[in-house]
């Protein structure tokens, strides 16, 4: 339990019974009443009270983590301890005071007493540090949910700059207006009418939207297509996706960072060309995304690399929590990322 | 007519015709040259000794502000960076190159370039 929990149950198990203090005081006293002891037998009543609480509430901290209604059960239990011990206290204390009553009364029957006195006051103990509980953990719940709200919004944000990458977006009006002047028509032709439907693919759908598979493997298609024609030989691909994976579901162009990182290292690293692989697979309840250059490996320092890696981390954490994963590794030569994530596919 | 003797690097092959059809329009400008990574252009300036360089920043090797820094200071040719980046310009002044072009650029802003190549080269015989 953290130091400001433990502290919280702390100041009301005190402030409860000294409450309890000064309420019965002030009864005796609206009624005329004279305790033997003075105050004696209720003030150690009291602090009776408050010790066997604050044992409670600091053993229930140690299951802070476990589930609520183990929390609940133990709690009970302990609670009944609790007022069992401070029956027996109750009566020790009234007999072993100096003026104390002469006790003819049977043991069973004194502490069940005692106990019909202080029970109301235990479930009030308990009933406020459950309440306590649960506010804690409204607040974490919150807190989190706070927290993925945020890493969704900054992952749409990051997103929203991979739908025109202007790096791409420029490089590629450059080598067509190379082909313009070149007079390669057809080939300009086609350059035109890849990149318009790649970023039909980019601008028709929001970062957070989930498309049929085919469709974000069409759009990878025509980047590639495209990169291809920058660079020439230099690079081919390969895709691979079951038809059965088809029409599962993926977060819009959430291989687009992975691809483009495929090309930018495996094309900076390396002048021999690279292939880079795209493939598909379904393993069990989970659709397995990946994409595999030849390149000359990850170049960990270099900007930008990163940051796809985290972009894509972020979205598939938004999107789907715990259930998704992202792993990458330096292959020789080359690398490999890869997206594993929920197959799903869209209610018919 | 004087000639300067051009160097250029590009690793996207539509690039580096683009900077060959460009400077073929000009007479005087003489492409001794063409390098498709940054170690291959570092040594062809080694090598040729070039007037102009133009140079691509992101290549494969070395890229091209650091081709730019591993220039001998002795050759002291125009150097132009050619990027679609704009982040790079204050590198690139910082080095201290004859002109910085965006891509994609048009042909006569090449030319522009161009001129300030001839300008800078010229300065350079006359100290």
């Amino acid at each position: 339990m953290s130091v400001t929990a433990a502290r919280q149950v702390f100041i009301f198990t005190c402030a409860l019974w000294l409450t309890e203090f000064l309420v019965i005081s002030a009864q005796d006293w609206a009624e005329g009443f004279h305790r033997p002891n003075g105050l004696a037998d209720l003030g150690l009543f009291c602090v009776e009270g408050m010790v066997l609480c604050t044992v409670v509430g600091a053993a229930l901290g140690t299951l802070e983590r476990r589930p609520l209604r183990l929390q609940i059960l133990v709690g009970g239990i302990l609670i009944a301890m609790a007022l069992i011990v401070s029956g027996f206290l109750a009566d020790l204390n009234i007999q072993y005071l100096p003026m104390g009553p002469v006790v003819t009364t049977p043991l069973w029957l004194r502490i069940l007493v005692h106990v019909g006195f202080s029970v109301w006051l235990y479930l009030a103990w308990a009933a406020i540090y459950f309440a306590l509980v649960l506010n804690r953990r409204a607040m974490e719940h919150a807190r989190r949910a706070a927290a993925a709200n945020a890493s969704a919004l900054e992952a749409q944000n990051s997103m929203l700059r991979y739908q025109i990458n202007p790096h791409f977006l420029f490089n590629t009006l450059n080598g067509l207006s190379t082909l313009i002047l070149d007079g390669q028509n057809a080939l300009a032709e086609k350059v035109v009418i890849s990149m318009s439907r790649f970023m039909r693919h980019s601008l028709a759908y929001a970062p957070l939207d989930r498309i049929a598979l085919r469709d974000e493997i069409e759009a990878q298609e025509l980047y590639l297509s495209i990169e291809q024609v920058r660079f020439g030989d230099r690079v081919t691909f390969e895709i691979d996706v079951p038809g059965a994976a088809q029409s599962a579901l993926v977060p819009n162009l959430i291989l687009q960072p992975l691809v483009e990182n495929a090309i930018k290292h495996a094309v900076t690293t390396t002048t021999r060309p690279v292939n880079v692989r795209l493939q598909v697979r379904i393993a069990g309840a989970f659709l397995e995304l990946e994409v595999t250059d030849s390149g000359g490996g990850a170049l960990p320092s270099s900007a930008g690399f990163g940051v796809g890696l985290k972009n894509t981390r972020q979205r598939l954490e938004a999107l789907f929590g715990a259930q998704a994963s992202l792993d990458c590794e330096s292959l020789a030569p080359g690398f490999r990322a890869a997206i594993r994530l929920p197959l799903e596919f869209r209610a018919p | 007519m004087k000639t300067y003797c051009a160097i250029i690097a590009d690793d996207e092959p539509l690039a580096l015709r683009r900077l060959e059809i460009g400077l073929a329009r000009l007479p005087d400008i003489e492409i001794v040259g063409a390098a498709r990574d940054g170690n291959e252009a570092s040594a062809l300036i080694g090598a040729l000794s070039p007037d102009i360089v133009i140079l691509d920043i992101e290549m494969t090797g070395a890229n091209g502000l650091r081709v730019c820094e591993t220039i001998p200071p002795a050759l002291r040719p125009a150097v132009v960076l050619v990027t679609a980046h704009r982040d790079f310009a204050l590198d690139a002044f910082d080095l201290g190159v004859t002109d910085y072009l965006l891509k994609p650029f048009a042909l006569s802003r090449l030319d522009e370039a161009i001129a300030r190549c001839r300008a800078h080269c010229d300065r350079r015989s006359c100290s």
